[in-house]
């Protein structure tokens, strides 16, 4: 990012963001926005990581000679070798293989649950912003309950009802996320509400759920992203997690959680066992970051002049 | 000042209230009868009503709920489904193992937070700053028990200069204690300097700014003087509510950690409670930790106004 990008003030959110304020710039919101934020460092780089690692995933079949479940009696523990450039598994399994098909289940769950998450948070804070009252009574109440719960273990506590597996953990992570979208679209919906524009809305004769979609809601589009882009590098993490205590997804279907739990018993005959998946998650999710905090920086203003 | 305290610690009491309702139901909403579990899977009709009758599922679900509160609040936290034996004194025997690792752990952070965050703010873009940014953003991203098996593959299998799992009480044995302690506080207290050593920083550069560290340098005091006594004593104040927080992330990292490094704390009890189906032992662990951590979280906003009168004059 250049001395002058940073000297340039910011009005508003969207204008941060680098959506259009006139017919001047002619280009598309979101390619506007792609284009400021290959401009920032941390940016690039995280969106260079993240590519990498989602292209090796999704196309892991054209990637790697070995399926992730093949095992190849007589090259357990081989350590990496061109043949397998990750080494081998105590079932000969390729590990590379196995880290690649493996970081599917961290991606399809990491956005997944952000996905669900957002959905549901933003549907309900908007309610609850909206009519106030008991509902919104209601449902602070319940997202403050499960706000007690440290992370994991809300986690362990959906776990321990529904039993475990990859769903049941992606479920869990959902759940944990909902009060933080929930209690963004309702702040946004408060603070919105006020305004002239909502008023003259009503004036016109606008119902409540078109003053909500149309005029309120893109206004909370912003410190959604934000939060969007800072919760999936840790729900990829928490899935790992749970994956790794054995309550995520279980094996032999591989992920990264679960093939470091595995990987623990043979750390002195099979270091690169646990080292590999590891590194894949690490690089995955510190590219995450980058990319949040790159995000994070365009939508707000005010942040850009500390960093 | 107790008039705010007071009110937050009622506002707290439907959470735990509605918490309590939450952790009962996981007994009753988790698929087969808790009884089968505890008459064993051959178990006749008969035996079964009998073991329903003794665990008091015969009756309502709320009256069920208020017995079983009743007896929580009377320090009954029920018995173990497996072995029989009470769970209070399960959880006894585990938390020494989880306060060793806890309390390790959050020295650690704090200790590596204010290495990592202090002298970034006070020379920014410095060499300083872009090494202890570069260090919490590793930290911040790096898995738990990936940095634990990394120690283990360095210190233990490598180097041997650590042993990889154990625990021993540092009233028995400090030496091998702390040995078997290292490794995995370490792990705790790196992961948790990622946020909290960002956070610091942001607070010292914020506090730098202000204008009586303007008034105090045109003064002449020594520049020492001004970063010790003015700006470090303001920055730190929002830092130690977001420390107190850390102590839920502590327990997370606490569970997963103790795992890494088989350590016989209250994770793993959790753990193994749900491996069992031993719901008892699942309840009333989950119980501890949410009280500990809204405790926790009490303790922050009590020690917040504290430190900083403001905040109490803003709120009322």
């Amino acid at each position: 990012m250049t001395a002058a990008d940073e000297v340039e003030v910011a009005h508003s959110p969207s204008e941060a963001a680098g959506l259009p304020l006139g017919n001047d710039q002619a280009s598309h919101p979101s390619r506007a926005f792609l284009q400021r934020l290959l401009r920032s460092r941390s940016g690039r780089f995280g969106l260079f990581l993240v590519l990498v690692l989602v292209i090796l995933s999704l196309f892991a079949p054209l990637v790697v000679g070995f399926l992730p479940l093949e095992m190849n009696r007589g090259d357990e523990f081989e350590p990496p070798s061109a043949r397998y450039i990750f080494g081998t598994d105590q079932f000969g399994r390729d590990i590379f293989s196995r880290v690649l098909y493996g970081g599917r289940i961290s991606l399809l769950v990491g956005y997944g649950s952000i996905g669900v998450a957002a959905l549901i948070g933003v549907g309900s804070g908007l309610l609850a912003g909206y009519l106030l009252g008991l509902v919104d009574t209601a449902i602070m109440r319940l997202w403050d309950v499960l706000l007690a719960f440290p992370n994991i273990f809300l986690g362990i506590a959906v776990v321990a009802v529904l039993g475990p597996g990859q769903f049941v953990s992606a479920l869990a992570i959902a759940i944990m996320n909902m009060p933080h979208f929930s209690r963004i679209a309702r702040a946004a919906v408060i603070a919105e509400k006020q305004k002239e524009y909502v008023e003259a809305a009503r004036a016109i004769g606008a119902s409540d759920r078109r003053i909500v979609i149309k005029s309120i809601l893109p206004n909370t589009i912003p410190p959604l992203l934000a939060q969007i882009a800072t919760a999936i590098p840790r729900a990829i993490l928490l899935e790992a997690s749970l994956s790794f205590l054995g309550l995520g997804a279980q094996p032999p279907r591989p992920s990264w959680g679960n093939m470091l739990e595995d990987s623990r018993e043979f750390l002195w005959r099979a270091p690169w066992y646990g080292f590999f998946p590891g590194l894949a998650l690490f690089l995955l999710v510190l590219g995450l970051i980058f990319l949040a905090n790159a995000i994070r920086d365009l939508l707000d203003p005010t942040r850009q002049n500390i960093e | 000042m107790t008039v705010y305290l007071l009110r937050r610690v009622i506002e707290l009491l439907p959470v735990l209230f509605l918490a309590s309702i939450a952790v009962f139901l996981l007994l009753h909403l988790a698929p087969g009868d808790p009884s089968y579990f505890v008459a064993g899977r051959d178990a006749t009709p008969e035996e079964l009503a009998a073991v329903r009758k003794k665990m008091g599922l015969d009756k309502p679900l709320q009256v069920q709920y208020f017995i079983w509160l009743a007896e929580i609040l009377r320090g009954n936290l029920g018995e173990s489904a497996l072995s029989g034996q009470p769970v209070a004194k399960l959880i006894q025997a585990r938390l020494p193992a989880t306060l060793h690792l806890t309390v390790a752990g959050f020295l650690l952070t704090i200790l590596l937070s204010l290495l990592a965050g202090v002298p970034g703010a006070l020379r920014p873009n410095s060499k300083v700053d872009h090494f202890w940014s570069g260090y919490s953003a590793v930290a911040f991203g790096i898995p738990v028990f990936w940095l634990g098996i990394l120690f283990i593959l360095l210190f233990s299998v490598r180097l041997r200069w650590l042993p990889p799992s154990g625990y021993v009480s540092i009233l028995d044995d400090p030496v091998r204690s702390v040995r078997l302690l290292l490794m995995p506080a370490l792990t705790l207290g790196i992961a948790n300097s990622g946020v909290l050593s960002r956070f610091i920083k942001f607070s010292v550069l914020e506090t730098l700014q202000q204008d009586y560290i303007r008034t105090a340098r045109s003064k002449g005091l020594a520049e020492r003087v001004v970063i010790r006594r003015h700006a470090l004593r303001n920055a730190l104040i929002p830092v130690v509510t977001v420390a107190a927080l850390m102590v839920g992330r502590l327990l997370g990292g606490a569970v997963v950690i103790e795992v890494v490094f088989a350590w016989p704390g209250l994770g793993r009890l959790l753990l193994e409670g749900i491996n069992n189906r031993d719901y008892p032992v699942v309840q009333a662990t989950l119980l501890f930790v949410v009280l500990i951590f809204v405790l926790v979280n009490l303790i922050t906003d009590f020690l917040y106004v504290y430190l900083d009168p403001r905040v109490q004059l803003e709120r009322n």
